[in-house]
C-alpha cells in the first residue's frame, strides 16, 4: 500500500514537472504584449529589453527550476496586465473560499440527489423514472452547459423575482448558480452510479443471494448500493478539489468574483503570467484529485490491489 | 419416442460398436511405416488454396453490418433522431445554394427606393422598408419617386389609391398588379404628392380614417394619439357636423374615464365628453370631441387617478410614402423580429441570422466532423503502433498519463491562447487530447483480440493478415470508434462554444454556433430581442441530442455481442 502510495506520488510529480516544462516552452509562442501593461508604446528594443528582465530569454530549466522554486515559496509571479504589478497570489487567495463556498454547496446538493436518482433508476430499470432519468442526463450530458446555463439565469431570475448576478449580502442570488452547478453533478452521478448497480445486480454472488432468500431490501442495501458505490468514491476527492477552481461559466455568468471568472477575465485581457498561474494551479489540482481519488480507493476497498494492475501495464 | 427411453440408448450403443467395427476393418487410423514407403506423390493431387472453401468452412451467413443495420433498427427513438440529424445536417450544407438566400456577412440595408404597405384584416396598415417582393423593381423608379408595393386583404378586392400633398386635394391613382408577385400591387408616387389613402374596392373601408385612437400605458399613465385603426369593429360613420370621433381604450384601474375637451392647456372652457362603449372592442369607449376643443384631460371614473399628459384628439395626416432609407434613425435592417423575409430574424448589425444560423452551423459541424476524423484516423494508428510494437509501449502509456491527468478544458484554454484563433488552430487544439482514449482502448483490443482462438484458427486457415484485420479486429473496435466519433462532434460543438464564450473563439465575421449564441446572450436583457439567443440554442440544442442518441444506439448496434 505505502509503495503504491509513493509509486503514485512519484508519478504524478513526474506528470506535473512535464507539464511546468511544456507549458514554459510555449510561453514563447504567447502574445508578446501580455507581458506589458503598455505595449503599444514601447520601441522594440525596450521589449527585448524588458523580457530579459523577466528572465524569459534564460534556458528552458532556469525557467523551470525558478519557476517551481518560487511556487513552493507561495510566489506566483506578478500580474502584468489584470492588475499591473499585484502579486497573483494575493489575487488568487481571497477568490478561492467564493469559488469553494458555491462548488461545495452545489456537491452537497448534487452529490446525494444524484446518488438516489441513480439507485432508484437502476432498481426500476426499464420503468418509467429510468427513462426519464436517462432523458434527462441525456440532456445535460448532449446540449453544451453554457447554453441550458444562461436559459436557467435568464427564466430563473425571472421566475424567483432575483437579481441575475451575484450580491454577497444576499443569499438568494446564490440559488441560480448553485441548482446550474448541481444539474450535471447530479447527471454524472446518477449515471456512473446506474451503471455500476446494474452490473452489480448482473454478478453471480446476487443472483445466489436471491436463490437463497435472502430479502431484496437487504440484497439492494448491502450488496449491491454498498458495491457500487465503492468506484464512485474515486470521483469524490477530484470534484472536492475542483471546487477550488470554480466554474468558469457560472461564475462569470453571475459575476461571482471567484476563479473560474477569474481565468475568462485574465484571457480576455491576455494577461500571459496570470494565465499560466492558472493553468498550473488548475491542472495541479486535476492531478491532485485523481491521486486522492485512487489512494482513497486502496484505502476504502481493501480487494483492490493497485501494485498488480500497475505491474500489469 | 423420447430422446433418453432405453430403446434408443441401445440402438444408439449398437450402431456405435458397428461403425467402429467397419471403421477397424477398413480404415486403419495411421498407415503402418511400411505403407507410408508406398505412397508415391502422383497418388496425390494438390487442392490449391480455394479462397471461396476456405471462407465457407470459416464463416457462417451471418453478414456483421447487416446485424449492425437491423439492430439499429429496431431502436424506433434512434431511427427518428437519425432522420432528423441527416435532415439537418443535409439541409445545412444545401441552403446556400436554394434560391432567395441571404449572405450570412452582408448587412442588410432598408430599401432606398421603395416601401412596401401591407394592410391586414382589421384595416391597419403597416409601412416597410424590407423587401418583400421578388426579383427586380417592377417599374424604373425616376428621381424624384418611390415605388409602393401595396398588399391588402382578399376581402378588400382591387383597392383604390388617392395621393395628396400634405394636406392637400386627393387625387386617385391607379395601382398596377405585380406579374411576379401575385399579392402585390404597385404605383410610383410623387415625392410632392406623399400622403397616401387606401380604401377597399368599395370604398367602405380604408386604412386611413377621420378618427382618432387614444391608447395608455398601464406603467406610467401616459396617453397615446394616433389616426392609426386599432378597434376590429367597423369604425362609426354618422359623425356629428364639427366633432372629431375619438376612440379611447383606459387602463382596466381607470374604469369608464372621465374626458374634458378644451381648445387651450389648462384652459376653463372644459366641456365634458360622453362616452360609449364600443360593441364588439372589450375595454374600448368612443365619443365625439369638438374639432376646435381637442386637448382632452383624462381622469378615471371615481377622480382618484389622472392620466400624465395630454391626449390630442386631432386628426393626423396619414403617413408619409418615404423610403424607410431616408426616415429611420440607423439605415441597417437591425434586431428586425421573424418574418416573412427574414425568417430568423436580423441581428443587431442587419445581418440575416437565418443565414448566419446554417453557416454557422456548417462550421460548427465541419469543426466536429474534421476532429472526429482526426481523433478516429491518429487514434486507430497510435493504437495499432501501441498494441503491436513492444518497445513503444512506456511512451505511449506515460503520454497518456500526461494527457488524462490534465483536464481538457485546460489544454484546449491553453492551445487556444497561444495560436491566434482561426478554424485551423481551433481544430488542433481540439484534436491534441482526444485522440488517446481511442488509442488506448484500440490498444487493448489489439491485445486482447490478437491471440484469441478464432484469430488463430483464421491465420491457420490462411486467411491473409489484411483480412484478420478487417474481418476479425475491425467488428470488435468499429463500435466504439463510432461511439467516439459520434460523441466528438456534439463535444466540439461545445468546446466551440465555450471558446467563444471565453473569447478564444472564431473570428466575429465567421458565424459558428458559439459567435451566436454568445451575441445573443450579449442581447437576453432584452425581451424582444431574445430570439437571437433561443432559435441558435434550440438548433444547437437538437443536432447535439441527435447525433448523441444515434452515436450510442449505433455503437450498442455495432457490438456483436448485442447480434444474438
Amino acid at each position: 500500500m505505502l509503495v503504491y502510495a509513493l509509486k503514485r506520488l512519484g508519478r504524478s510529480l513526474v506528470t506535473l514537472l512535464l507539464l511546468i516544462t511544456v507549458v514554459l516552452a510555449l510561453l514563447r509562442l504567447m502574445p508578446e504584449e501580455g507581458y506589458f501593461s503598455n505595449y503599444e508604446k514601447l520601441s522594440p528594443a525596450q521589449i527585448q529589453l524588458g523580457l530579459q528582465k523577466m528572465g524569459l530569454k534564460d534556458p528552458l530549466y532556469q525557467q523551470v527550476g525558478r519557476f517551481i522554486w518560487n511556487m513552493l515559496h507561495g510566489d506566483l509571479g506578478v500580474s502584468y496586465r489584470y492588475r499591473v504589478n499585484a502579486s497573483i497570489a494575493d489575487i488568487i487567495l481571497p477568490k478561492i473560499p467564493i469559488s469553494m463556498k458555491v462548488g461545495l454547496i452545489s456537491m452537497a446538493i448534487g452529490l446525494p440527489l444524484g446518488m438516489i436518482l441513480g439507485a432508484l433508476m437502476a432498481k426500476g430499470k426499464g420503468g418509467i423514472i429510468d427513462k426519464l432519468g436517462n432523458a434527462y442526463i441525456v440532456f445535460i450530458d448532449a446540449v453544451p452547459n453554457a447554453v441550458y446555463f444562461i436559459f436557467i439565469q435568464l427564466y430563473g431570475s425571472t421566475w424567483l423575482n432575483i437579481s441575475m448576478l451575484y450580491k454577497e449580502e444576499d443569499w438568494r442570488t446564490l440559488i441560480l448558480p448553485v441548482v446550474s452547478l448541481a444539474l450535471p453533478t447530479i447527471s454524472g452521478y446518477a449515471m456512473w452510479l446506474r451503471r455500476y448497480m446494474v452490473d452489480e445486480t448482473n454478478k453471480d454472488y446476487i443472483k445466489l443471494a436471491r436463490a437463497k432468500g435472502v430479502p431484496t431490501t437487504q440484497i439492494w442495501f448491502r450488496h449491491v448500493f454498498r458495491n457500487s458505490v465503492v468506484p464512485m468514491v474515486n470521483l469524490i476527492p477530484g470534484s472536492i478539489l475542483l471546487t477550488i477552481s470554480g466554474s468558469i461559466y457560472t461564475e462569470s455568468y453571475y459575476s461571482i468574483p471567484g476563479m473560474g471568472g477569474l481565468l475568462v477575465d485574465v484571457i480576455k485581457r491576455q494577461d500571459n503570467q496570470m494565465v499560466l498561474a492558472l493553468v498550473v494551479i488548475f491542472a495541479i489540482l486535476s492531478i491532485l484529485g485523481l491521486l486522492f481519488g485512487d489512494l482513497l480507493m486502496a484505502v476504502v476497498d481493501p480487494r483492490i490491489s493497485f501494485a498488480k494492475k500497475e505491474g500489469s501495464r | 419416442m423420447s430422446k433418453f427411453s432405453p430403446k434408443e440408448r441401445v440402438s444408439k450403443k449398437l450402431e456405435a460398436s458397428q461403425e467402429e467395427a467397419l471403421k477397424k476393418a477398413l480404415l486403419p487410423d495411421d498407415l503402418s511405416e511400411d505403407q507410408i514407403k508406398e505412397l508415391t506423390p502422383d497418388r496425390f493431387e494438390l487442392a490449391g488454396y480455394d479462397e471461396a472453401a476456405a471462407e465457407r468452412t470459416g464463416y457462417s451467413n451471418y453478414s456483421y453490418w447487416g446485424a449492425t443495420v437491423r439492430m439499429f433498427f429496431k431502436n424506433k427513438t434512434a431511427v427518428a433522431m437519425l432522420i432528423i440529424m441527416l435532415t439537418l445536417v443535409i439541409f445545412t450544407f444545401i441552403q446556400p445554394m436554394l434560391p432567395n438566400q441571404f449572405d450570412s456577412n452582408v448587412v442588410n440595408y432598408y430599401d432606398k427606393q421603395a416601401v412596401w404597405i401591407t394592410v391586414d384584416e382589421d384595416s391597419v396598415s403597416k409601412m416597410e422598408g424590407i423587401k418583400h417582393t421578388k426579383g427586380d423593381y417592377a417599374v424604373e423608379i425616376g428621381e424624384n419617386e418611390t415605388l409602393a408595393y401595396v398588399r391588402v386583404p382578399d376581402s378588400w378586392g382591387d383597392p383604390h389609391v388617392f395621393v395628396a400633398e400634405a394636406g392637400g386635394e386627393r387625387e386617385e391613382v391607379t395601382l398596377t398588379k405585380d406579374p411576379k408577385n401575385p399579392d402585390w400591387s404597385y404605383v410610383l408616387v410623387n415625392r410632392d404628392k406623399a400622403y397616401m389613402y387606401i380604401y377597399s374596392e368599395d370604398m367602405q373601408k380604408t386604412t386611413y380614417y377621420q378618427a382618432v385612437w387614444i391608447t395608455m400605458n398601464a406603467e406610467n399613465l401616459g396617453v397615446y394619439s394616433s389616426s392609426t385603426k386599432q378597434t376590429s369593429s367597423d369604425v362609426i360613420e354618422d359623425i356629428p357636423e364639427g366633432k372629431t370621433l375619438v376612440y379611447i381604450q383606459p387602463i382596466e384601474s381607470f374604469g369608464v374615464p372621465k374626458i374634458v375637451a378644451s381648445a387651450f392647456n389648462n384652459g376653463s372652457d372644459g366641456e365634458d365628453v360622453e362616452l360609449m362603449p364600443v360593441d364588439g372592442d372589450d375595454g374600448w369607449y368612443y365619443g365625439f370631441v369638438p374639432a376646435e376643443k381637442y386637448i382632452l384631460k383624462i381622469t378615471s371614473e371615481d377622480g382618484t387617478q389622472k392620466a400624465l399628459n395630454k391626449g390630442m384628439a386631432k386628426v393626423t395626416d396619414p403617413t408619409q410614402v418615404i423610403p424607410l432609407y431616408e426616415t429611420e434613425m440607423t439605415k441597417f435592417i437591425i434586431n428586425k423580429s421573424p418574418d416573412d423575409v427574414f425568417w430568423f430574424g436580423t441581428n443587431d448589425i442587419g445581418q440575416d441570422l437565418w443565414a448566419r444560423m446554417w453557416s454557422g452551423t456548417r462550421t460548427s459541424l465541419e469543426i466536429g466532423i474534421i476532429v472526429a476524423a482526426i481523433e478516429a484516423v491518429i487514434g486507430i494508428l497510435a493504437g495499432l503502433l501501441w498494441g503491436y510494437v513492444r518497445a513503444l509501449d512506456w511512451l505511449f502509456t506515460e503520454i497518456y498519463n500526461l494527457i488524462d491527468n490534465i483536464p481538457t478544458t485546460i489544454v484546449l484554454i491553453l492551445a487556444s491562447y497561444i495560436m491566434r484563433p482561426s478554424m485551423k488552430t481551433i481544430i488542433i487544439a481540439m484534436s491534441i487530447t482526444g485522440w488517446i482514449g481511442l488509442a488506448r482502448f484500440i490498444r487493448n483490443q489489439v491485445l486482447i483480440i490478437r491471440d484469441r482462438d478464432f484469430n488463430l484458427a483464421s491465420r491457420c486457415l490462411g486467411t491473409p493478415t489484411g483480412k484478420i484485420i478487417l474481418k476479425n479486429l475491425l467488428p470488435q473496435m468499429v463500435s466504439v470508434v463510432m461511439l467516439r466519433m459520434a460523441l466528438a462532434i456534439p463535444g466540439a460543438i461545445g468546446s466551440e462554444v465555450f471558446l467563444a464564450y471565453i473569447g478564444l473563439g472564431l473570428p466575429i465575421d465567421t458565424p459558428s454556433l458559439g459567435n451566436l449564441i454568445n451575441k445573443g446572450r450579449s442581447l437576453m436583457m432584452a425581451p424582444t430581442l431574445r430570439y437571437q439567443l433561443i432559435i441558435p440554442a434550440i438548433v444547437l440544442s437538437v443536432i447535439t441530442i441527435c447525433f448523441y442518441l444515434v452515436g450510442n444506439a449505433f455503437a450498442d448496434a455495432a457490438d456483436p455481442r448485442n447480434h444474438v
